[in-house]
């Protein structure tokens, strides 16, 4: 079974593009493809350097190689060393010293979501791991079949445990981590949304209004900008980074 | 739902910070500690929340407007009491306070390193106001000033999340019933809710601090009870955050502190995703 993928991504409102700090990656299917590994992560409003930290976990997590979590965590923290020690030289060059509100933020670095999805195309079924509250749902013959992590748009909160730049892999971590699997019929599509799009669709289900065909309908990048605008303005969608990836099996 | 809207650079809030300068803060403060003094224990508290609420809205390379700032002294006079570059004004973007403290010392702190330790640190701590102490406790005189100050920015700020305005005082007013011109300046509202008033109260009297208390009847005299009845009662999402934060707080808590700082009010306030892990 092949899929078509399609990402969508839009800033928190009164922010410019460059501020938006979710992040995604998405593998190319190749003929030769046998897993395919798609990640959205959602960097956190307070941290520092979100959306470095963001990119480098989903990047990460595409070419993930690692024996475990342990492992894919070091390995992004060696990355964000190097981003930082590179960071602060060039503000030097700049004679742009770290100024006193900055050092906080610099200590305690980023924080970010990340849900990693791996398809495997032979055996036709997925695995899914995730820190935070971005979530997966499968769909299957137009209904909601799987919802991961969270199931109830009153689960969400402004305060989930989240992945560090800075901090090692502690145990409130550990317990975070979060792992699912299920097959994958023809015809289904895997969607992955960062908190604010989830938590208007779950509630969508809750009140018996189909979220599902607005959202297998978007196609175009404009189209779902507008949608979101519609969204925070009528249906109380949280002003955040919004972010959609749409896996449709063929 | 009251208490909601989004704080953002296109709309955002408002903090006022009424600080008492009167002569009996010159008195020692009842915590335990004879060598500090009320007056230190104003300007610990104020420079303190200034740089919590300034840390809260930096990004990489700056500050978010997310909220319009204000000091007002009262004591000898009564006033807008930022210095410098600042000086008159009544209130600025948080952008600007962060740039402007009268000077910036260096303190060592212990932070936490991540593994459950602590470790030592240098760190720059500004200073935007010094303790001062003279006059009387014109505290009436304030809070009908703040909320001329609140009336306005209000007025073109109709939609945002209601003002903060915290009064650092031992409470003793010289000017009249404080509590007057407290339930006119809290009878302010935006479409999100009424204005916020907090008193932090710093007394000579010892005993044990008190925070977000739910009743007076643990408070040890006249002026904490007299503040407590003034203060606005803690929103539900704030009520939310302090319980997250380890507070004991009911759903009449209000915005009271005795003898005690109010920092941990910076991590009440919401304008985004704050990892439960970010200590």
């Amino acid at each position: 079974m092949r899929h078509n993928y399609s990402s969508f991504w839009v800033p928190k409102r009164g922010n410019t593009a460059d501020e938006y700090e979710d992040a995604f990656s998405i593998d190319i299917e190749r003929p030769e493809s046998k897993i395919i590994k798609i990640a959205i992560a959602d960097g956190s409003s307070e941290g520092f350097f979100s959306k470095i930290w963001a990119d480098i976990l989903v990047k990460n997590f595409q070419r993930n190689t690692f024996p475990d979590v342990q492992a894919f965590l070091e390995h992004c923290r060696e990355d964000w060393r190097i981003w930082k020690s590179n960071y602060l030289r060039e503000r030097k060059l700049r004679e742009r010293p770290i100024q006193w509100f900055e050092e906080d933020g610099i200590r305690k670095g980023a924080f970010s979501t990340l849900l990693g999805l791996s398809i495997y195309l032979d055996d036709a079924y997925w695995e899914a791991t995730v820190v935070g509250d971005s979530c997966l749902f499968q769909i299957r013959n137009g209904s909601l079949l799987h919802s991961f992590p969270l199931c109830l748009s009153e689960s969400f909160d402004n305060r989930p445990v989240l992945l560090s730049s800075e901090n090692p892999l502690s145990e409130e971590i550990q317990n975070a981590i979060l792992s699912s699997k299920g097959s994958i019929d023809e015809g289904d599509c895997l969607l992955l949304m960062t908190d604010a799009l989830s938590a208007w669709f779950l509630k969508e289900i809750e009140n018996d209004t189909d979220p599902l065909k607005p959202i297998l309908a978007l196609d175009a990048q404009d189209e779902f900008a507008c949608f979101v605008e519609i969204l925070r303005d009528e249906k109380g969608l949280h002003n955040d980074d919004v972010t959609l990836v749409k896996i449709r099996g063929q | 739902m009251t208490y909601s809207a989004d704080i953002s650079r296109a709309n955002p809030s408002s903090f006022l910070f009424l600080i008492d300068q009167s002569g009996s803060m010159e008195d020692p403060f009842g915590s335990g500690d004879s060598n500090k003094r009320k007056k230190d224990g104003v300007a610990d508290a104020i420079n303190r929340l200034l740089q919590n609420l300034v840390i809260k809205c930096a990004k990489q390379e700056g500050v978010r407007d997310y909220y319009h700032i204000g000091v007002v002294g009262y004591g000898a006079t009564m006033g807008p009491a930022f210095g410098g570059a600042l000086s008159g004004k009544e209130l600025v973007p948080i952008s600007e306070v962060a740039v402007n403290p009268t000077r910036v010392e260096e303190r060592t702190k212990n932070i936490d390193d991540g593994a459950g330790g602590l470790v030592d640190q240098q760190v720059k701590f500004p200073i935007w106001f010094e303790p001062v102490a003279n006059g009387g406790t014109p505290m009436c005189q304030a809070l009908t000033y703040a909320e001329k100050v609140m009336k306005g920015w209000i007025d073109s700020h109709p939609e945002s999340f209601p003002p903060i305005i915290i009064n650092i005082t031992d409470g003793e007013a010289t000017d009249g019933d404080a509590s007057i011109p407290a339930r006119q300046l809290s009878q302010l509202a935006t479409t999100d809710g009424n204005v916020l008033l907090f008193n932090i109260h710093l007394s000579s009297r010892s005993g044990a601090s008190v925070e977000y208390p739910a009743t007076d009847v643990h408070l040890p005299d006249e002026f904490s009870k007299l503040l407590f009845n003034m203060s606005s009662v803690l929103p539900d999402h704030m009520q939310t955050i302090a319980q997250q934060e380890g507070f004991s707080v009911s759903p009449t808590s209000r915005g009271f502190v005795f003898n005690a700082d109010m920092v941990s009010v910076i991590k009440f306030l919401d304008i985004g995703t704050r990892p439960s892990n970010l200590r």
